[in-house]
């Protein structure tokens, strides 16, 4: 996918890291707009309609997670969070909110890109194909079925729900809260034991090594990603 | 009243004509058998006896009672027993003697013997109040909380006087405040007493010299340093002595209270000055820390860049990124150290909540492993959990700093192309996972001393590091109610192992899952 006009705005208080993300996005194609407070930030975001926006959740004025909120008033655009790792419980709450995914601080850049195409990748829609590659790991929507290294693999209803709804949303990262409410519906969301309990059976069918999984990522306190 | 030992006392109380009764009977008795034996006995023998219920009453229930049972002898004797025979007149004037003798008998051996109760009885209750305080002392020796020690004082002081309890204790400003009581809410009158107590280190209230109209009495809480506060007593049956009665116990208890009070406030600024020491000892230690472990990968990273920045092109490709490469490592093993000086601070600050949720220890294992990645690419990592290890009630992330922890040291203290595993096991109560590495020994001294603060081991050579992670990992697993500890993996390298109790909550929630997913997989 080519980067080339992809609009990005960078809402940070930070000139450094602005400048940092700027020059590295730019060199990737990116075209960038930069705003350093959280009223700029909702400002900018109507006027440079932006296709991509990098928001630190802290911001000198406004709480990150209001910001997210109020983007999401009147816009589907792609929020990607950044955030510091003391603040576990601010992503989480950002994530719910309706950020689409995070990243902590310090992180590499080749993290950030594949970050910003994977939100992208999502918010194009581009999920038309039926079929959704993994590497090794395919997984077809339409007919059900799941092949490791081209060998088919059965799976139970909730495995196949918890890697379909991975799936669709490939790349990105799904919270505990938003996964178990996808897979087993409202009510659920604190009973993040089931959760563990299948991914680890799930993994045991579709990793090489589940161990050290390759597909289903464990994000940290935050939830689960499929890559 | 005291639950003392004087029940003959309280039997008084309670009847008081009881020992009029048992002397009247026992001189009708003496009567009846004199009467039907007199002729054999003689009358002087007769007179003796009828000393016997005299001397009996005496010693058992004191002078009143035995003198009236004297009078009654004599009369009853002089009535049945001389003659002329039921009448009170006297022919004989010699038995006026014998009548002077029974009252003198009954007065002399009654005041010895009340006197002699009257000692028992207060010795019965001084033994009562070294009990008393003998239990409370050693209940408030080994407590360091200064709620509850007032607390048990308050409630034993309580108990043993009857009463309603108060202390106050002042504050920086010199204002009384009540820190524990069963009488927490006492009036302004009553406060405006204790306040006057507080002032001039006197007793007063109720019973004693001073300001005695109010209902409680209040005793000063002195010590040498001058007065910390006041213990204020109400009796629940105040009597208008009761304070006199008590004035020694009550003297003992503010005594006590005060010594205890004095006790904690001086553990306390012991440990205050402990932590200070403690943290003194971190501020240094970080301090080091900063000079050394951070200059030494600022000095890479500056180093790299600025060469890069000066003479970009004097570096060929494989120059240039070989640098990138050291900025790259240099940057995370920096970042490393920050966080482990932070994660110590909050967990030295309490900062740190451990949010138990059950968690795979596979899943924690992959996720530091993973984050591991670039310092492991040299090692040969092996990850094991036995089969039947149930999800472990732990904070997925501190463990993961835990396990990030163990694996960054595990790689220190080995070389390139060496094996480390991860091993985790578990029975009923506790899981247990262990991180092994190959390398050289450690002694045993050695081996209990890793878990401390700022611990670095001198015998292994220079390695870089704050001296911080495992004692975070001690930190993270004791906060899971967990235990850590190391050994020697025979020969062949160190093991770092901790468990983590399986309590019943995750135990339970194990059992429900698994039913839970037999009823998911019909749906």
């Amino acid at each position: 996918m080519t980067a080339k006009g992809i609009r990005v705005l960078i809402i940070d208080d930070e000139p450094q890291i602005r400048r940092m993300l700027r020059v590295a996005l730019n060199a990737h194609g990116y075209e960038t707009g930069e705003a350093q407070c959280g009223e700029t930030g909702l400002q900018q975001a109507a006027l440079f309609r932006p296709d991509l926006i990098i928001l630190d959740l802290g911001l000198p004025d406004l709480d990150g997670i209001d910001v997210v909120l109020n983007l999401r008033e009147w816009t589907t655009v792609p929020i990607l969070v950044l955030s510091v790792r003391e603040h576990e419980q601010d992503k989480i709450k950002a994530l719910d909110a309706g950020a689409d995914d995070y990243l902590t601080k310090p992180f590499g850049m080749g993290e950030l890109l594949a970050r910003i195409r994977a939100a992208l990748r999502h918010a194009g829609g581009s999920t038309e194909d039926p079929v959704l590659l993994f590497g090794d790991l395919s997984i077809d929507l339409a007919h059900r079925v799941v092949t490791v290294t081209e060998k088919e693999i059965k799976l139970t209803p909730i495995e196949w729900d918890i890697l379909k709804a991975l799936a669709i949303n490939g790349g990105k990262v799904l919270t505990h809260k938003q996964l178990l409410h996808t897979v087993w519906g409202p009510g659920y969301e604190g009973e993040m034991h089931y959760l563990r309990v299948y991914v680890g059976q799930l993994r045991r069918k579709v990793e090489i090594n589940p161990a050290q999984p390759g597909h289903i990522i464990t994000e940290p306190g935050v939830g689960y990603r499929l890559l | 009243m005291f639950s003392l030992g004087c029940k003959k006392l309280e039997d008084l109380n309670k009847h008081p004509y009881l020992p009029y009764f048992w002397g009247f009977l026992g001189v009708m008795l003496f009567t009846v058998c004199t009467r039907l034996l007199g002729s054999f006995l003689g009358e002087v023998n007769i007179a003796l006896l009828f000393l016997l219920p005299v001397l009996f009453t005496a010693v058992k229930w004191g002078r009143r009672a035995a003198v009236v049972i004297s009078i009654l002898a004599v009369l009853s004797f002089d009535f049945f027993l001389i003659p002329p025979y039921g009448s009170l007149t006297i022919w004989d004037m010699r038995y006026l003697v014998s009548f002077l003798m029974f009252l003198t008998v009954a007065w002399l051996t009654g005041t010895m013997s009340q006197r002699l109760g009257n000692q028992v009885k207060a010795i019965q209750e001084r033994e009562i109040r070294m009990a008393a305080l003998n239990t409370l002392s050693q209940k408030i020796a080994f407590t360091t909380d200064l709620d509850s020690v007032l607390q048990t004082l308050v409630k034993k002081i309580a108990e043993t006087l009857d009463g309603q309890v108060v202390v106050l204790l002042s504050d920086e400003n010199q204002m009384l405040k009540v820190m524990a009581g069963t009488l927490t809410n006492i009036g302004d009158q009553e406060y405006a007493v204790a306040a006057w107590v507080y002032h001039h280190n006197q007793a007063a209230g109720r019973g004693t010299k001073n300001l005695s109209e109010v209902q409680g009495v209040y005793l000063p809480l002195s010590t040498e340093q001058g007065v910390i506060g006041v213990m204020g007593v109400c009796f629940n049956n105040p009597g208008d002595n009761h304070y006199q009665e008590y004035i020694h116990l009550l003297d003992a208890f503010s005594n006590l209270t005060s010594v205890a009070v004095v006790r904690i406030r001086l553990w306390e600024k012991a440990q205050e000055t402990h932590l200070l020491q403690e943290s003194e000892k971190l501020y240094s230690a970080l301090l080091n820390s900063l000079s050394h472990d951070l200059h030494t990968p600022l000095a890479s990273i500056i180093g790299a860049v600025t060469g890069l920045i000066e003479g970009e092109e004097l570096y060929s490709h494989a120059a240039k990124r070989e640098l990138f490469l050291t900025i790259n490592q240099e940057s995370q093993r920096m970042n490393r150290l920050v966080n482990n000086l932070l994660e110590m601070t909050r967990l030295e600050g309490g900062i740190v909540k451990v949010r138990k949720e059950l968690c795979d220890l596979e899943d924690i294992m992959g996720v530091a492993v993973g984050r591991m990645k670039d310092l492991l690419a040299n090692r040969v990592i092996y990850i094991k959990v036995k089969p039947g290890v149930p999800l472990v009630p732990v904070d997925f992330v501190l463990m993961e700093q835990v396990l990030v922890n163990l694996i960054e040291n595990a790689v220190k203290y080995s070389e390139p192309g060496n094996k480390i595993s991860l091993y985790a096991c578990s029975d009923d109560e506790k899981a247990e996972v262990s991180v092994t590495n190959q390398g050289k020994e450690m002694p045993n001294a050695v081996l209990e001393k890793v878990f401390d603060k700022f611990y670095r081991m001198d015998s292994l050579g220079r390695v870089g590091g704050s001296g911080l992670g495992l004692a975070i990992c001690k930190g993270i697993v004791e906060a899971h109610g967990g235990k850590i500890w190391a050994s020697n993996n025979s020969g062949e390298g160190v093991i770092i192992t901790f468990s983590i109790p399986l309590n019943e909550h995750g135990q339970k929630r194990v059992i429900e899952r698994n039913c839970q997913e037999v009823e998911v997989a019909k749906i």
